[in-house]
């Protein structure tokens, strides 16, 4: 095969195959969506979408920015073939790619849309993506904002003179314009509302706007890579960051400039350097939003919270993985990382200063600044923080966690920032499989860990659905969470000292990283699941519960003594027949009343229950039913 | 004071710099209360190791040939004439050595050799009045 | 009188990229207020070496110990007693020269401000010029500066000449000798690491050549530059076949017999006195001479 067609698609392949990845994952999810749980289900399908989304353009700014990177435009635009050539070959290697990952795309999207609706197991909802509703002309119209992306992306790549850059310009500037040249449709044929005039302004912008704003940059970058200079000294500022600067005589410039003393602080001003290109993307995001607020603003009755929302999505993961891999990975581009660990500072506080740093940016930026921007530009009634519930909440800080640390530890393990945030997004994904599938064991093996909280029950007298309250439900994922945190950023320390990292090294601490995963996870269901065997109904499955069930029943076959509760102890247990060990150390000093409740009486027809009220020691109080009483005699309970 | 490195010669450093200050010495390049250079400009100039250029000074200074002066650098001692004269002859002996193997080289007899020495001194010595002479009458 | 305690000793230094063994059973001893050369060619393992001397690498056998201390575990208190000027030097290329030097001495305690002046004086740096826009040399000027300024014991260069120009190379040896040098001479120490031998041929005091990972030969630079002595003789008739006990290499053409000898030198004449030459002469070696016969022999021979 041509080897210049083969060292055009070289680099491209990790977005390739992670392209791919995304385009298949609706279908992999539908396949297992009964295993699935709704929120893994819906996390897996987003972060499938914002992948693919974000890898395309990411493709197309590659194909460029690879030579800005490891700084062999030199070296090309040396060699005895006309520029044009050049040009052709790394477009039609590209457009070839696109198009492959686009019908891919299609291809799946047909086949969960319209294919497969009548099969049973399948459930749409979760296809949908935060409620937006995707009709075919809005499909249609991302396909050609698509294509105006990339057929953009010479251009912008090589204004930005780095991939970064010229993914975020690439990405942005056909979206604010498409924004602007529907409101303006809009206004120009101010017809019915509705979303179905939406899509189609929507459609006839699109149509419009994509061929002219592809045809009309194509040509720009063309011309722009025909006269390209290479000015750059040996060291160009940062290997992927727009090449605006702080001005030294800004206040931002002073703050940032190193002091002769004090090595931490230093070491801190540094780190938000570093963070630079965040800045710019967070800028480019407040004017985006800023403007489309503005839109909202002049004709409130058009609903942009939809569009916002979008922006927000995907500005979201973008921000958290970049703010966690960028320090680390700019610093490899640079060479600086091996002369930054001969110096007298100690390697753990250079980590900690980084993690530190990217915590921080990433809060303010992701977090901060968009709840900033919507309480000060949208109405109140549209964003209400009371209404957020836990659960959300709950969920929307795990993913910020997996997010940051996956990226940050691969920054550690891999050469440069845009392999951590692939790298971290393919994390990401592996670790929500691990979830329904340790769970999934977890059902089949059983509780493991009955045994141990039998022992704890048993020993300190504590009520049976002690392991079942929320503090549980709450700090054991949190266990198993921060142990998998300690993990994450031990493996990230260690790799941080050591200036090598070979394949065996990545592959094996990821290994190691998924199997805490997995076992964390299974440890957590694991014990929601023996927990879940201390049952109330009959004693469950645990020893001495059945134990206890089967002395209660023998004692109680006198027959109902009416409504009164029969207060008995162990000892009047034991009469009745022999109790083990664990048992009697349980109801030590315990008071049992049994009990047939009225309130269950509802004929004579109906069966009746005996409640059996264990009054423990310590006061607590737990509760068991058992048996129905028919004809006088007591049967199990059914 | 021009001093040379030569690497070739398979000597130690430090020996081949306190060879070529007593070379100077002996030869007037260096006279006496002329301060000789600094360690360290000469170890920068002959980009030598600082230490190789601080024994040689002190070799030096154990053998007696200079002193240094707190304050003032180093200077060559005074009254040397018995080394310097044997210093001079042992220059000159290197150089007749080398004389003597090249007429080997180029089969020049010994006898022959000789007579050419003799004529050579004659000579030298000619060139040596008359231009004395011209100097006198130029004055 | 004790011995001083060496300030860089290696024992049986292991390590392996993979499967490729890059450095395999190095040992080597630096004493203080030497200055002693690390010689090989590309891919001889020096840089290796100088990367688990830094705790940049973690070595797989052997010990290494830095002023006594395990790199490894106390690594910034060795790194605060040395300084090093990596072969290839980067910086953070948004900072000034003034900023990277000030970056740089808020790591340090001591730092000569008056050494750093002479220093930007005599390189004729401009102290506002970003660190991005500067050439090979300049960065490695800066780099020298960062690396003198603090007065660290011991000074690592990894190949820090390489791809300068020569009056760059110069004035970098004469900084090395003036500027770092200066001082208690016990507390100076330095280990060069380069393949570009003859610039630092008076600074160097001790060797170690190193090929494929391995110690070759360690030396003294006096005792080698006697030991090693270059024979050549030219005969009436053609050159004789004989072999020479103590040869390293020997080279015939024609009438010319060209040896190099390896400590034998004196008997190799005597040899070849007694074929009767037309003319003898000898010469010593320089230390890349050294280095080149060494290496070109081909085999490994442990010289001590």
């Amino acid at each position: 095969m041509n080897p210049r067609l083969v060292k055009e698609w070289s680099p491209l392949r990790l977005p390739t195959y992670v392209a791919v990845g995304a385009a298949l994952m609706p279908l992999l999810v539908k396949v297992s969506s009964s295993a699935l749980s709704h929120e893994v289900a819906w996390f897996l399908v987003s972060s499938a979408v914002f992948a693919f989304t974000l890898s395309i353009p990411l493709l197309a700014a590659t194909s460029f920015g690879i030579e800005f990177h490891h700084r062999t435009f030199g070296l090309l635009l040396a060699q005895p073939a006309e520029r044009f050539r050049l040009w052709k070959e790394k477009v039609w290697v590209l457009s070839g790619l696109v198009a492959a990952l686009t019908v891919l795309w299609l291809a799946q999207f047909g086949v969960l849309r319209w294919l497969a609706p009548g099969q049973p197991g399948v459930d749409l909802s979760v296809v949908e993506l935060s409620e937006l509703d995707l009709t075919a002309g809005g499909v249609l119209a991302a396909a050609l904002l698509l294509v105006a992306v990339v057929c953009s992306s010479c251009y912008w790549t090589l204004v930005a003179r780095s991939t970064l850059g010229g993914l975020v310009l690439s990405f942005a500037i056909p979206f604010l314009l498409l924004a602007i040249l529907v409101n303006v449709l809009e206004w120009a044929s101010p017809a019915v509302s509705g979303s179905e005039s939406m899509d189609s302004h929507l459609l006839v912008a699109c149509a419009l706007f994509a061929p002219i704003y592809s045809l009309v940059f194509l040509w720009l970058g063309w011309r722009k890579f025909e006269r390209l200079e290479l000015r750059d000294a040996l060291f160009p500022d940062n290997g992927t960051s727009p090449g605006w600067r702080f001005g030294a005589g800004s206040w931002v410039g002073r703050l940032l400039r190193c002091r002769p003393t004090g090595g931490g602080w230093n070491l801190v001003r540094k780190e938000f350097r570093l963070q630079k290109p965040l800045w710019m993307v967070a800028a480019a995001f407040t004017v985006g939003w800023l403007a489309l607020a503005g839109l909202h603003w002049l004709q409130p009755q058009r609903g942009y919270q939809t569009v916002l929302a979008v922006v927000v999505c995907f500005y979201f993961p973008l921000t958290v993985l970049l703010a966690a891999s960028i320090s680390l990975g700019e610093e490899k581009n640079l060479g600086v990382v091996d002369w930054q660990l001969t110096l007298p500072v100690s390697a753990l506080r250079q980590w900690a200063v980084k993690l530190g740093v990217g915590l921080v940016v990433a809060l303010v930026l992701a977090v901060v600044l968009p709840l900033v921007l919507a309480w000060a530009t949208l109405p109140q009634d549209t964003l209400d923080l009371e209404k957020v519930d836990s659960g959300a909440l709950v969920a929307f800080s795990v993913m910020f966690c997996v997010v940051f640390f996956l990226s940050f530890w691969a920054a550690a393990l891999l050469r440069n920032t845009i392999q951590a945030a692939l790298a971290a997004v393919v994390g990401a994904a592996a670790m929500a499989f691990c979830v329904p599938s340790a769970v999934w064991l977890a059902d089949q093996l059983g509780g493991l860990q009955t045994g141990m909280l039998t022992w704890f029950i048993v020993h300190f007298q504590l009520p049976l659905e002690v392991f079942k309250q929320d503090v549980f439900v709450r700090s054991i994922p949190c266990v198993a969470g921060t142990g998998l945190l300690v993990v994450v950023l031990a493996q990230s320390l260690t790799q941080f000292r050591r200036s090598q990292c070979g394949w065996a090294v990545i592959v094996r601490y990821s290994a190691v990283l998924l199997m805490t995963a997995f076992l964390g996870v299974f440890w957590c269901a694991d014990f929601f699941v023996s927990a879940a065997h201390m049952n109330l109904i009959n004693g469950g499955s645990v020893g001495f519960i059945q134990d206890i069930g089967a002395a209660v029943r023998a004692y109680a076959r006198g027959g109902p003594p009416g409504n009164t509760p029969r207060q008995v102890t162990l000892r009047d247990l034991e009469t009745k027949r022999a109790l083990s060990p664990e048992a009697r150390t349980w109801l030590k000093g315990a008071v049992i009343s049994m009990d047939w409740p009225s309130t269950f009486e509802r004929s004579d027809r109906q069966p009746k229950v005996l409640c059996a009220t264990v009054e423990l020691p310590s006061g607590k109080k737990t509760w068991f039913w058992y048996g129905t009483l028919q004809n006088g005699t007591l049967s199990s309970f059914q | 004071m021009l001093l040379q490195i030569n690497y070739k010669s398979g000597k130690p450093v430090y020996l081949q710099v306190v060879d070529q200050i007593k070379a100077a010495a002996a030869s007037g390049a260096v006279q006496v209360g002329e301060p000789l250079p600094s360690i360290r400009p000469l170890a920068e100039e002959l980009r030598v190791n600082r230490n190789t250029v601080a024994k040689a000074y002190t070799e030096l200074e154990s053998q007696g040939v200079i002193e240094t002066v707190p304050g003032k650098g180093c200077f060559l001692k005074p009254n040397q004439s018995p080394l310097k004269k044997d210093i001079r002859r042992k220059l000159l002996i290197e150089e007749i050595d080398q004389a003597v193997v090249q007429a080997h080289h180029l089969q020049v007899p010994a006898e022959e050799f000789l007579e050419l020495v003799q004529e050579r001194l004659q000579a030298i010595g000619e060139l040596k009045r008359s231009s004395d002479q011209a100097a006198k009458e130029a004055l | 009188m004790n011995e001083p305690a060496p300030v860089i000793e290696i024992n049986g230094l292991g390590y392996a990229y993979g499967s490729a063994d890059a450095v395999h059973d190095l040992s080597l001893s630096v004493q203080p207020g030497r200055c002693y050369g690390l010689f090989g060619r590309n891919g001889a393992g020096k840089t290796t070496t100088m990367k688990c001397l830094l705790n940049l690498l973690r070595p797989r056998g052997g010990r290494v110990r830095m002023f006594g201390l395990d790199p490894a575990k106390a690594e910034v208190e060795v790194k605060r007693r040395l300084a090093y000027v990596p072969d290839y030097v980067a910086f953070y290329p948004w900072m000034t020269v003034r900023e990277t030097l000030d970056y740089l001495a808020s790591f340090r305690t001591h730092w000569n401000r008056e050494t750093e002046r002479d220093l930007l004086d005599r390189f004729r740096l401009d102290a506002g010029q970003r660190a991005g826009a500067l050439s090979k040399g300049q960065r490695t000027q800066v780099a020298l500066i960062a690396a003198i300024s603090p007065e660290p014991e011991l000074l690592l260069l990894d190949e820090p000449t390489s791809g300068l120009d020569p009056i760059v190379r110069r004035e970098f040896i004469e900084t090395v000798i003036g500027a770092y040098q200066e001082g208690n001479p016990g507390k100076r120490t330095i280990l060069v690491s380069t393949h570009l031998i003859s610039e630092f041929e008076g600074l160097i005091d001790e060797f170690t050549i190193m090929d494929g990972g391995r110690n070759v030969m360690t030396l003294g630079a006096d005792a080698a530059r006697e030991r090693f002595q270059k024979i050549r003789a030219r005969f009436a008739g053609a050159a004789p076949e004989a072999g020479f006990a103590g040869a390293l290499q020997v080279r015939r053409t024609g009438r010319e017999l060209e040896l190099i000898a390896n400590g034998a030198g004196a008997q190799i004449m005597e040899q070849l006195r007694g074929l009767g030459p037309e003319s003898l002469t000898s010469e010593a070696l320089t230390l890349e001479e050294v280095f080149v016969a060494t290496l070109r022999t081909g085999s490994e021979r442990r010289l001590a």
